[in-house]
């Protein structure tokens, strides 16, 4: 057993774990690892009773301790702040001195794309000295266990109904009623994909600046960043920030730290929302208009076309193709458990391009008939490799086997000065999914990206169509 | 499933088969073919239909035949299908309808098994029909009512596996899916009844729009017997199951329930030849698994096998099927054996059947082509349907929708209009009388013999100088999906906005039915084509409309039939039956009751409190009527008297009935009504109206605000001829000036007082 | 006393005519094939037919427990079920009808694979137990042609595929040469052709048997001395393969039927013990704290690891991919947990992710092609590729008494490829411009595939073409048409 992964198993076993999981553990061990029967006897019945028992206690505390737990190290500022209502000038203060462990309750790594390992390092500990209390006694030492593939990663989001109902414990009054209705919809996973998230956060962002009113004696640009980033904190909280937000919010920061002292407030609010216009048309939008119109050149008569996902810019890559009089037909492979592939199969249709649509397994039969891969990326790392929606590098390895060209379409703003080389290190773990709930006793993953590493012929940007190598040259030049 | 295995021991399970739609929608594939015998996919119907039967475990078959039966008998006879399945052909040339076939059935008294399977022979199915048996056995154990058990499959309501006079809507307790309405929308009204006593019985109803009746029925023998007992019933759905659920009393009901089916099973029925080509695609593109081309039925191993490559392209195996490499065959094909196309064709989603020969450059697409069929060179063919041994010559273009029966042959370079529907059976014209299908059934027979004889002017100027076969026009009302009785339903309710949904057209491959479903809807939902003008779901602030009603109202039998001709609009008779309950409900029982059945109905019905109120006044009148008698019912005063008596009796209700005041409208709309009926043209001219508002006014019946609203919407024109003329009467508007001053006063009297208090 | 005289399934069945009986049988079973219980490819989402199927008393007195087992959990009936079943049914009749010779039996069996080859071409296995049922006919006709029949070679022959030690060559029946390079298959396919039109089919390659072809007629040669003979049948008059056989085989010989029916038994035991076998070598190939991938749903895997589990009490993680549509992973899953085994679902989007951290996939076989190549559940050849891209060993259980087909695959032809009904996908098809596939098999080519857990211990892809020539006999058709 190679010790790297005994380190995991130790991790497992110390590191802070959903109640949910210490039931399934705590239910399981009894008849699990000791000698196991086709039916359990009395005894073992028992002591499975006890320990689902046990669990439900846990479960029970761990409610009430989890509300608090995570958020510990910014209790006491957002208290006082809650308690001060009106009195900027304490809070302020209070805010300086919180700012430091503010930081350190950062979202994991993948959150802020610039040296995430560091990161990673201080964060852990909190996390851990927090919940490793309510890990079940009964869990055996060094097992393996879905957790422990990926108990570097914070569990999966819930939706937050809480916080629907009640704003979360460390609102401060800085945080923006649209920025909760924001939350809700991310960890609802009713606003999804890359640049739709974007967009959906500068939105709020620009109603949280349009409301913004400096405190009198206070550096607006100092001031509002603070406000800008305990909202877009509580946003990462309802779900881990994808690095099109990242990367929004740093061109925000940015703009804003820039905001000159005499500048009237009005004057500098106009030009920050004229900034984050000009983010969402340029950048964002305009884009992947010029991305659908340079990949629509690769596309040639009679071609058939895979594609995974939807992809804004892969869509309009597709209306911009049949515009072209292109006579071509797409493949639409869709993967559970986002299903996406059924939005793009509307979409096609209302183009009235003829549209196989087929699940996950079926990739392998329909490689075959391809011309062309095409699917839109999340994020693309400096290293080279394609950060995208689960399931999208099987399709680029079937696509290798049969030596298909594929090709991803991303916006560059969605470069990403990070390396992964792998999906595991880094990811966001997705909920189990309802019709799972029903089977019991077994234990589910979900993640929500994968990482391309190799395979992908070119990245369509709006710069042209690159390898995936020159990423860090663009990455440089953009700065 | 031991008890399962002891039932089965005891008694084998049997199942009945229709092989005769009773129908004339498969015509003229049908003149010389049973329909059953037709080829879906080059597999005779009846073979899918008996190999499904067999793999569910039945082991004894009733076919019964009517057309063509010897055909059929023969058939069976000789078809060497698995020993699984004992097959006996039930021959009764005599019945016209399924009634009278089930009542032959029992009288032969062959169907013992319980519960045993009934559908038709036209259906095409992969359902595992052993949960709904055992469902049934148990329902049918615990209470003999419980007799029979219909599949249906969820289906959008515009799927083209329906044929477009369906328009099935199901009334459907959700916790013992038992059904509790099963009506067949009537045209131009999209007005339902529920039975409002089932609401009282059960508590969860939910009404569907969206099930396809796919023609298999699991049924006890009792049904049978039901037959024999209601010897009139000729339809099995449109009447017995309909009546049966209707069926309000308990005791007499024969409880019927549905058997809804899973997201992969597959049924449905070839109705007509749209539907016909809808599901030969769903079984290539393998809707139906393991139903589908590559898997064919028993007894077919020794003829033909398909192979199934990519893009649903199934090529016959066995036998040399030669097929030119710069043909395309695209989308969905099925190629026959021994089929010899030649270089340059096309061929797209169509059915090739066995040994046709084809011409360079053919196109065809979307059609069908049976057996021995040649098509000359530059041929097209269009959504079609091309019958055993015809030919198309050279260079014609068969359109979109045509069918062409067997043996005809089709000149060259001829065009045929689309829709068009070629035979050269000398003709069973459509002279005999629609319900009377058996006469013509023998007609086909002797036609049979005929055929090939052809002694018959073959219309030359249709199929050309060198082809055979003439024009064949169905009547148009029995070309529906049924019986005798839906006739009559169609030819009232049709008029010539509904001739596309019963028409040839609307029966071949091609039809729109999106647009036409949309144009239905759009007519349904009241939006009349000549006076498209805003009938609300109520209908009872519609003047013109009332005018028509009451024009008709002295017959109430007439009442109807006027009314389809002219057009029958939402809510009127709404208004007629709201009417009727009142009339129904006698003094000495409360109010209550009477406002909750209203109540109901007006749910059922999604009418208005205005239409309850209209309702209710009309009654009223009714009774005074009655009182009064004719002659007497002419003189202002009297009515007047008789009636106050008797609206002051109907006081509570309009209270019960009015919770808003605008709603007491409908209490003036009704009386607008009353005045306008012939025979009142005295009481009206004596200012008749103007009295009966000054009487509900001074009974406090009717408030002024009501009054106001009322007017304020004649003033705006609403409320059709008769409603403006009578606003316009010098009486009424006297009457109107009077009550604003009397009320100025009465205010002002009010405060007056309430200073002295 | 009707005799067979061609493979035809009209003269099969009037040579059943006088046994009803068993033509009943024939046919409920050959429905329960075609739209029955043996048809349904769907898991646990909708129950299967009821196995017992009506008016069959031949059945409901042969019934297998582990077929009743299968089907209670109304899922799909594993393989070995429905070939158990065939084998009854092939037994019953050739034990009840009154066929004389052995060349009149192979006319029967060939017979009967037409006609279950026309009722389900999609599954390889019944076609795989005719042929090997044929096989046995041959070996114990060789046998009692040799003056005194050595007791021992029967059980030898039948025996061979399930010893653990495949290098035994077969004493009589054939001797194979050295390796066949893929290179040297064109040709002798073409003389396949010529000499075996019913074998002309595009998508099979038909390569080394043809090679063993003329190595078997060397060692059986047309001894002079035999008098063609005078019953009812012989090579002149009869259809079919029969055509070739050499007369001695239409001989009536009076201990055949009764060794003929003993190597039957044997067959169906080694079917029944095929998984012991496999399962012995389970502690071989799991290791503790080893994280195992797996696909879908598959019996034969499942007790696999159950055996590892319990009897080897090796810890192990199995990591499920649910394959969707059917889910037979969700299945699967509650299956082993129940059991004890740690096992963690997923999505099939999730298997390259996840891949880095797995370090065995193990894969179910629905056929073992001639070259080593395998059509698996439609998902898992990704599984494969993506095995391989991590340097993931890929593990093909299964066993290869029914499995092992005599085929090749072809170029850019889909095998034995079968599409069930697109409603699994969820997505209504209103417009013709829209194509929903929903296919059941994959392909993995063998040089994706390291290793083969069969019941005859673990085999190289490369060496499975080798199992072949022990199996089957060349002379059999490859195909049934």
């Amino acid at each position: 057993m190679s010790t790297e992964e005994e380190k995991e198993a130790e991790k497992a076993r110390k590191k802070a774990e959903k109640a949910k999981r210490a039931a399934e553990f705590a239910a399981k061990n009894p008849n699990g690892f000791t000698k196991p029967k086709e039916k359990l006897s009395k005894a073992e019945r028992r002591a499975k009773q006890e320990a689902q028992r046990a669990a439900k206690a846990n479960e029970a505390d761990k409610s009430k301790s989890s509300s608090k737990n995570p958020k510990n190290p910014k209790n006491p500022s957002s208290n006082v702040d809650i308690g001060s209502n009106n009195d900027p000038q304490a809070s302020a203060s209070r805010q300086v001195l919180s700012s430091s462990p503010q930081t350190l309750a950062l979202p994991p790594p993948i959150l802020n794309n610039s040296n995430g390992n560091s990161n990673r390092k201080q964060n852990t500990p909190p996390r851990k000295s927090s919940t490793s209390s309510n890990v079940p006694f009964s869990q055996p030492p060094s097992t393996l266990n879905a957790q422990s593939l990926f108990s570097h990663l914070s569990p999966p989001m819930k939706p937050p109904l809480t916080k629907t109902l009640s704003p979360p414990p460390q609102t401060s009054k800085s945080i923006h009623p649209s920025t909760v209705t924001l939350c809700n919809a991310y960890s609802r996973f009713s606003i999804t994909g890359s640049n739709s998230r974007c967009i959906a956060m500068l939105e709020c962002f620009k109603k949280i600046i349009g409301d913004y009113e400096p405190p009198k004696d206070k550096v607006m640009s100092m001031d509002l960043t603070r406000v800008l980033k305990e909202n877009f904190k509580v946003i990462t909280e309802s779900r881990v920030h994808s690095i099109s937000m990242g990367n929004a919010f740093t061109f925000l920061k940015n703009f804003v730290t820039k905001i000159k002292h005499n500048e009237e407030t009005s004057v500098s609010k106009d030009n920050l929302l004229l900034a984050i216009d000009q983010f969402i048309e340029k950048t964002v939008q305009f884009a992947s208009d010029v991305i659908a119109k340079e990949g629509s050149t690769k596309v040639k008569n009679g071609d058939v076309i895979l594609t995974y996902g939807c992809s804004t810019s892969v869509k309009k890559l597709f209306a911009k193709a049949l515009d072209q009089g292109k006579d071509f037909r797409v493949i639409v492979v869709d993967g559970r458990p986002e299903l996406e592939g059924k939005k793009m199969l509307g979409y096609l249709q209302e183009l009235g391009i003829h549209v196989t649509y087929v699940g996950y397994n079926s990739l392998s039969y329909v490689m075959k008939e391809v011309s062309l891969v095409l699917y839109g990326a999340a994020a693309l790392l400096s290293n080279g490799s394609v950060v995208c929606r689960v399931g999208a590098n099987g399709v680029t390895l079937v696509a290798g086997a049969y030596r298909k060209p594929v090709l991803v379409c991303c916006e560059t703003y969605k470069f990403s000065k990070k390396v992964q080389i792998d999906a595991i290190t880094h990811n966001e773990l997705t909920p189990k999914p309802d019709e799972f709930k029903s089977s019991p006793c077994s234990d589910w993953v979900g993640v929500k990206y994968d990482v391309v590493g190799e395979g992908v012929a070119g990245i369509v940007t709006e710069f042209g169509i690159v390898p995936t190598t020159s990423v860090a040259v663009i990455l440089r030049e953009m700065e | 499933m031991p008890a399962d295995e002891v039932d089965r021991e005891d008694i084998k399970l049997q199942a009945v088969l229709l092989a005769d739609s009773f129908t004339k929608t498969f015509r003229p594939a049908s003149f010389d073919k049973p329909k059953v015998l037709c080829p879906l996919n080059n597999v005779a119907m009846l073979d899918y239909t008996i190999e499904w039967l067999a793999s569910s475990g039945v082991e004894e078959l009733f076919v019964f035949c009517v057309q063509h039966a010897d055909q059929v008998k023969a058939y069976v006879e000789s078809s060497s299908w698995t020993t699984a399945i004992k097959v006996t052909c039930v021959k009764d040339t005599t019945c016209t309808n399924p009634g009278d076939a089930l009542r032959e059935l029992d009288k032969r008294g062959l169907v013992r098994s319980d519960p045993f399977i009934m559908m038709s022979g036209d259906v095409v199915t992969n359902v595992d029909v052993r949960e709904a048996l055992k469902e049934h056995k148990k329902r049918h154990k615990a209470d003999s009512a419980n007799m029979m058990t219909v599949l249906m499959k969820e289906v959008p309501h515009n799927s083209p596996l329906r044929s477009v006079a369906d328009d099935l809507i199901v009334g459907i307790n959700s916790n013992s899916n038992q059904i509790c309405m099963f009506e067949s929308r009537k045209f131009k009204d999209s007005n339902v009844q529920i039975p409002s006593s089932f609401f009282d019985a059960q508590s969860n109803i939910c009404v569907k729009s969206d099930l396809l009746d796919c023609g298999i029925d699991i049924c006890s023998p009792d049904v049978l017997a039901r037959f024999s007992d209601e010897f009139d019933y000729k339809d099995i759905r449109k009447q017995f199951i309909r009546n049966s659920v209707a069926e309000e009393e308990e005791g007499l009901q024969n409880k019927i329930f549905a058997h809804f089916l899973g997201s992969t099973e597959y049924a449905a029925r070839v109705h007509d030849f749209r539907t016909y080509s809808a599901i030969s695609k769903d079984l290539i593109r393998r809707w139906c698994y393991p139903v589908v081309p590559d898997n064919l039925p028993s007894g077919y191993e020794r003829k033909f096998a398909y192979e199934y490559s990519r893009h649903f392209v199934y090529r016959e195996v066995k036998g040399n099927t030669v097929v030119a490499r710069n043909t395309q065959i695209k989308n969905g094909c099925i190629l026959g054996a021994n089929a010899n196309i030649e270089e340059g064709g096309k061929i797209a989603s169509s059915v090739i059947g066995n040994d046709c020969y084809f011409g360079k450059n053919v196109v065809i697409e979307g059609s069908h082509i049976w057996s021995n069929v040649k098509i000359g060179s530059n041929v097209k063919v269009d959504q079609s349907i091309i019958c055993d041994g015809c030919e198309i010559k050279e260079g014609a273009v068969i359109s979109k929708g045509c069918v062409i029966g067997s043996n005809c042959v089709i000149g060259k370079g001829i065009v045929l209009k689309p829709f068009s529907r070629i035979t050269c059976s000398a003709n069973t014209d459509e002279g005999d009388d629609g319900d009377d299908d058996w006469s013509d059934s023998e007609e086909d027979e002797d036609v049979q013999e005929d055929v090939g004889g052809g002694e018959f002017e073959s219309e030359v100027d249709v199929v050309g100088e060198d082809g055979k076969g003439k024009l064949w026009h169905p009547v148009v009302t029995d070309e529906d999906g049924g019986s005798s009785e839906d006739e009559e339903e169609w030819g009232e309710g049709g008029g010539e906005d509904w001739d596309e949904f019963v028409s040839v057209e609307s029966q071949s491959i091609g039809f729109d039915v999106k647009g036409a479903n949309a144009r239905k809807i759009k007519l349904q939902s009241g939006g009349d084509l000549d006076d498209s003008g805003g009938v609300s779901v109520g209908g009872g602030d519609d003047g013109e409309g009332e005018g028509e009603w009451g024009g008709s109202e002295n017959d109430g039998d007439m009442f109807f039939e006027e009314a389809h001709v002219v057009g029958r609009q939402k809510g009127v008779d709404v208004v007629k039956e709201l009417r009727d309950l009142c009339l129904e409900h006698d003094h000495n029982s409360s109010f209550q009751n009477l406002a909750i059945e209203l109540n109901s109905f007006k749910f059922s019905q999604n009418a208005t409190y205005e239409d309850v109120n209209c309702g209710a006044v009309l009654a009223v009148a009714e009774r005074v009527k009655e009182g009064l008698g004719d002659e007497g019912f002419s003189s202002v005063a009297k009515v007047l008297s008789a009636l106050k008596k008797e609206l002051v009796l109907w006081t509570e209700l309009f209270e019960k009935c009015t919770p808003r005041k605008a709603d007491e409208c409908g209490i003036i709309v009704g009386a607008e009504r009353l005045v306008c009926l012939p025979g009142m043209e005295k009481f009206r001219a004596g200012g008749g109206f103007r009295f009966i508002l000054q009487t509900l006014h001074d009974e406090d019946i009717l408030s002024e605000e009501a009054i106001e609203v009322w007017k304020g919407r004649r003033v705006k024109g609403e409320g059709g001829k008769d409603g403006l003329e009578l606003f316009a009467d010098q009486s009424v508007k006297d009457f109107l000036e009077w009550l604003e001053e009397e009320s100025d006063e009465s205010d002002g009297s009010e405060d007056e007082e309430e200073e002295e208090d | 006393m009707p005799s067979i005289y061609s493979p035809t399934s009209a003269s099969l069945r009037d040579y059943l005519a006088s046994h009803s009986h068993l033509l009943l049988a024939l046919d409920t079973f050959l429905l329960s094939l075609r739209l029955g219980e043996f048809n349904n490819p769907s898991y646990s989402d909708t129950p299967s037919r009821p196995n017992e199927i009506p008016g069959s008393p031949s059945f409901r007195s042969t019934e297998s427990g582990e077929l009743k087992e299968e089907t209670k959990e109304g899922r799909k009936v594993s393989r070995s079920a429905l070939t158990l079943k065939a084998m009854e049914l092939v037994r019953s009749i050739v034990g009840t009808t009154k066929w004389t010779s052995s060349g009149e039996l192979l006319i029967i069996l060939e017979a009967l694979g037409r006609l279950f080859h026309s009722s389900y071409a999609k599954d390889p296995c019944l076609s795989n137990t005719i042929r090997r049922l044929m096989n046995l006919v041959r070996t114990v006709e060789e046998d009692l042609k040799t003056p005194q029949p050595t007791p021992g070679a029967l059980s030898v022959n039948t025996n061979l595929p399930l010893t653990t030690d495949p290098g035994g060559v077969p004493s009589g029946a054939l001797s194979p040469p050295n390796i066949i390079s893929r290179s040297t298959s064109t040709p002798s396919m073409t003389s396949a052709l010529i000499s075996q039109p019913q074998n002309a089919s595009t998508d099979l390659l038909y390569s080394n048997l043809e090679r063993f072809r003329s190595d078997s007629m060397a060692e059986s040669p047309e001894p002079a001395g035999v008098p063609v003979p005078d019953g009812p049948l012989n090579p002149s008059n009869v259809e079919g393969i029969a055509k070739k056989l050499p007369p001695y085989f239409f001989e009536y010989k009076a201990e055949f039927r009764q060794m003929v029916m003993e190597g039957f038994q044997e067959v169906i035991d080694d079917l029944e013990e095929g998984r012991r076998e496999i399962n012995e070598q389970a502690g071989l190939h799991i290791h503790s704290n080893e994280i195992i991938l797996t696909y879908s749903l598959s019996r034969t895997i499942e007790i696999f690891l159950l055996h590892a589990h319990q009897r080897e009490k090796r810890q192990f993680h199995v990591i499920i991919a649910e394959g969707a549509p059917h889910f037979g992973g969700h299945v699967m899953a509650n299956k082993l947990s129940s059991k004890g085994v740690r096992v963690t679902v997923i999505n099939d989007s999730a298997i390259t992710a996840l891949m880095p951290r797995v370090n065995l996939v193990l894969l179910p076989a629905h056929a073992i092609l001639a070259n080593g190549g395998v059509v698996a559940p439609s998902g898992s050849h990704l599984c494969a590729l993506s095995a391989l891209a991590n340097k993931v060993p890929t593990v093909v259980v299964s066993s290869l008494t029914f499995k092992l087909c005599p085929m090749y695959p072809h170029e850019g032809q889909d095998i034995m490829q079968d599409f069930v009904s697109p409603a699994f996908l969820g997505v209504g098809s209103e417009s013709d411009n829209v194509d929903l596939i929903c296919p059941v098999h994959d392909y993995i080519p063998p040089e994706l595939i390291k290793l083969f857990i069969t019941n005859v211990g673990g085999v190289l892809p490369s060496y499975v073409y080798r199992l072949l020539s022990e199996v089957y006999c060349v002379e059999d058709p490859i195909i049934f048409k």
